[in-house]
């Protein structure tokens, strides 16, 4: 059965915006092929698995309890979903060794995901990490 | 007048082969639209007048930069068009955003969100990797 460019989004939507806002991994093995690839970790080499989106998101949960995932552009054709998304929270708890700010952050990312029958077999993702750390203090903001 | 998928993939290419790869002044009236906004995460330059000024600054500071894009990585529809690219240099040889040369080669991954109007981009927006290529060059310490 072939999934529609329509459909694949929606999968796409469910599996990303549960992930990250429940906080729910039950997705990860409903919508994740045996062998899919993950070619954003956090260590910078392709991975097979989700060990290191599991990681990302436990992550960021913890430092941003409230953490919110807003998708705003979405382009889905063939087998690839693309999406442009926030992700929006305060900065509670301690934060990659950053002791809680209380800041709120908002930082854009966009993401592809290649599917096949209806699960994700790829994934890239690219987030803003400039915006995210100067938001949070960690750097000093790029020069005008 | 929407631009076929064809069409969008060739001229997503030439953003970055002749335009960003080659500094092609040429190729940036022929490609991009004169009230283009390009977005960054710190900045947005608006129209191609700004953006030349823009791309030879980054091809002077970056000592052969290139970027790129597989065609299996670049996706169309309808109007829109999204890319993930590798950028390159051989050596950060100029000052660039307050940093002076390092002499180092970076490079980096991104992704950009370009709009067609009239079969050119009238808008470009870009999410990279902008902290690892500071951290690559010496302008922050990760």
């Amino acid at each position: 059965m072939a999934y529609t460019p329509e459909e694949n989004n929606q999968i796409a939507k469910d599996f990303f915006e549960t992930a990250w806002n429940y906080g729910d991994f039950s997705v990860l093995d409903k919508y994740l092929t045996p062998d899919s690839m993950d070619y954003s970790t956090l260590h910078g080499h392709p991975e097979q698995g989700s060990d290191s989106f599991r990681q990302i998101i436990s992550m960021f949960r913890a430092g941003f309890p409230d953490i919110h995932l807003t998708i705003e552009d979405e382009i889905y054709t063939g087998d690839k979903v693309v999406h442009r998304w926030v992700l929006s929270g305060t900065h509670s708890e301690p934060f990659m060794g950053m002791p809680a700010t209380g800041k709120q952050v908002a930082f854009n990312g966009m993401t592809i995901v290649e599917m096949h029958d209806g699960k994700i077999a790829g994934r890239w993702s690219i987030p803003d990490m400039m915006g995210l750390m100067t938001q949070l203090g960690a750097v000093p903001p790029p020069p005008a | 007048m929407t631009t076929s998928p064809d069409e969008a993939k060739a001229t997503v290419q030439r953003w970055f082969h002749e335009i960003w790869s080659q500094g092609d002044e040429q190729a940036v009236d022929e490609v991009l639209a004169p009230d283009l906004a390009f977005i960054l995460s710190f900045n947005q330059v608006n129209g191609r007048d700004a953006f030349k000024r823009l791309l030879q600054a980054n091809r002077t500071a970056f000592e052969n930069l290139t970027y790129s894009a597989n065609d299996d990585d670049i996706v169309v529809e309808s109007d829109k068009a999204a890319a993930y690219w590798t950028m390159h240099t051989d050596k950060h040889r100029g000052t660039w955003q307050n940093i002076p040369p390092s002499g180092k080669e970076a490079s980096i991954h991104g992704m950009s969100l370009f709009r067609f109007s009239n079969g050119q981009i009238s808008e470009i927006r870009v999410i990279s990797d902008f902290y690892s290529l500071l951290a690559q060059i010496g302008g922050i310490e990760q």
